[in-house]
């Protein structure tokens, strides 16, 4: 079975929990599926626990009862004992996401590019594209998705009034990484060179990027 | 981790062994076997992380296949490998050992 098949399996077994199960067995499939474990280990165990979970709550058990009353610790142990991403899929986890954000980048690059030269504007001015920019946009996504990641899985155990609000503090410290992040990217502009790529060049690279994405990404 | 539950761990780990030795099963089946043989103190969920402890360090083997019979969703199924096979052989030994050295104490024990 591979990847795919799994999670259709894994969503079938869903449908057949009830609320209460269901909702248990969600917070450990987003811990779990956020780890850097072996996905196809993963996919694995989770559906070897929803086929626990639903033999158990034909014996009228529930999820607290097999899996215990702290899931996060449990799933702790779990991914600690489940085999690690390694070597080329672990390159893959961390290289999406700069793929990802820059493949797009390309895209509004030659779409505003074309329509500048459409309606007869400074084309040259639109074909420039900083170094810098480019390592501010991998890097910044690459951060900023991590962080929500992150984030999501620190809050998917809490119960919801517990979950982290938005406070002053938080929006504090994404100001101060915001603005750093910006400092440093003017101090960088001002160090690396700028490149000029046409309209149709950044289309090719989008395109390459979007290829890429299939062939490098997309689970088996 | 304390000695006492390092100790029920080595055990439960030498009972799995053996409830694999001549057929394979399921985690649930497992748990099931185990609470069945009288084995309370397992908890039910407590059994995976041992499963994959015991995958990583190749004592037994699982295979995600269908369930016997039409239409039954695939299950994740266990054998021992040659490894765990010794292992249990070594465990068998120990716990014969411990449980004749034990016994020995207990019914010789205040006299």
């Amino acid at each position: 079975m591979n990847t795919k098949q799994m999670i259709k399996e894994n969503n079938r077994l869903q449908d057949a929990m009830n609320p209460n199960n269901l909702s248990y067995y969600q917070d450990m499939v987003v811990y779990i599926r956020s780890s850097s474990v072996q996905e196809q280990k993963g996919e694995e165990l989770l559906l070897e626990i929803a086929q626990h979970l639903l033999d158990a709550q034909a014996k009228g058990k529930s999820a607290e009862e097999v899996f215990g009353s702290d899931p996060e610790s449990y799933c702790k142990e779990l991914v600690e004992q489940l085999p690690k991403m390694k070597g080329l899929s672990s390159l893959q986890f961390h290289l999406m996401i700069p793929w990802v954000a820059l493949t797009w980048f390309f895209f509004v690059q030659a779409l505003v590019g074309f329509i500048t030269m459409w309606a007869g504007g400074p084309v040259e001015r639109m074909t420039q594209v900083r170094i810098s920019t480019l390592i501010l946009i991998a890097g910044g996504s690459y951060v900023l998705i991590h962080a929500l990641l992150r984030w999501m899985k620190n809050d998917t155990f809490k119960p919801e009034e517990n979950k982290r609000k938005v406070n002053a503090r938080n929006i504090g410290i994404y100001i101060a990484i915001t603005v750093l992040i910006l400092a440093a990217g003017v101090w960088l502009g001002r160090l690396l060179p700028v490149l000029t790529v046409a309209p149709w060049i950044s289309l090719v690279i989008f395109l390459i990027g979007i290829a890429g994405t299939k062939l490098l990404f997309s689970s088996k | 981790m304390t000695t006492q539950s390092q100790m029920l761990k080595g055990i439960l780990e030498g009972c799995i062994l053996s409830l694999m030795e001549h057929r394979e099963v399921y985690g649930y089946e497992l748990s099931t076997l185990l609470e069945d043989s009288g084995l309370t103190f397992v908890s039910e969920g407590s059994i995976y992380p041992l499963l994959l402890r015991m995958q990583k360090e190749q004592l037994i083997e699982g295979t995600l296949r269908p369930a016997p019979g039409a239409g039954g969703p695939p299950r994740k199924y266990y054998n021992l490998t040659d490894k765990g096979l010794q292992v249990l052989q070594q465990f068998k030994e120990h716990w014969g050992t411990l449980k004749d050295s034990v016994d020995h104490i207990l019914t010789r024990g205040g006299q």
